[in-house]
């Protein structure tokens, strides 16, 4: 099984999903992504052995993928807390500066 | 130049008015403190269950410690939605819920739960209480 071929696939599934937004988003998503290599590698191996049923397998596979938009919401925080604390020295500043006057 | 002067008006309310833009909500330690709770819970109910042989891994005998652990994360998701801008964390505790509630209903429909199932599960469910927890750690 290739899984390099299979990430590829998801990829684009998941860029195709996040349509205007996915230039922005690209390398975050390949981060998460390589992250869940393992797990999904793992889901997968499972399958091909007989351990689990093909309904199993997309229950597991379901579940991860609510597991990635997690991830992906835990950057975008981290953005939304940089952009905050980097206005706000900017209106810090400014307001030193009026005093200043 | 008609941005330019949006922009300067918007500067200048925000100068006046001396208030601090909010993006995401202020760090909370007993919403970590509620994580980790609910990560040991998770922990201690999933070693509970690979203990047991496969016939003996019925949905009643975990029935009670699927209600606590239910409860637990709803109260989670409360205490994240009380908090303004708050959004991505109350939707990682929602998506945390499903997955709890949907593992739970395959637990009770076959009256069995596979351990290659289960062995997944957990590594997922405790991956997103470490991104809950890595959400708050963020808003320090």
């Amino acid at each position: 099984m290739d899984f390099n071929s299979i990430f590829s696939d998801l990829f684009n599934a998941m860029t195709a999903e996040f349509k205007d937004e996915a230039p922005k988003i690209k390398d975050q998503l390949l981060y998460i992504l390589e992250n869940n290599k393992s797990i999904i590698e793992k889901i997968t191996n499972k399958l091909v052995n007989g351990k689990i049923t093909p309904e199993q397998y997309e229950k597991l596979l379901k579940r991860n993928m609510r597991k990635i938009e997690d991830q992906m919401s835990t950057v975008n925080v981290m953005k939304k807390k940089a952009i905050q604390d980097a206005v706000n020295a900017g209106i810090d500043i400014l307001r030193k500066a009026m005093k200043l006057v | 130049m008609k941005k330019a002067k949006l922009l300067l008006l918007f500067i200048s309310i925000l100068l006046v008015s001396s208030c601090a833009i909010k993006l995401v909500s202020d760090y909370d330690q007993d919403t970590v403190n509620k994580i980790v709770e609910i990560s040991k819970m998770v922990d201690l109910f999933y070693l509970n269950l690979v203990e047991n042989e496969s016939l003996e891994r019925n949905y009643n005998k975990f029935a009670e410690d699927y209600k606590l652990i239910e409860v637990e994360i709803r109260a989670l998701t409360l205490m994240n939605k009380m908090r303004p801008q708050n959004e991505d964390s109350i939707k990682n505790s929602v998506n945390l819920l499903t997955n709890w509630i949907e593992i739970k209903n395959e637990h009770r429909q076959s009256d069995s739960y596979d351990i290659d199932v289960a062995e997944i599960d957990e590594e997922i469910l405790q991956d997103q209480l470490l991104e809950l927890a890595k959400k708050e750690m963020a808003k320090q």
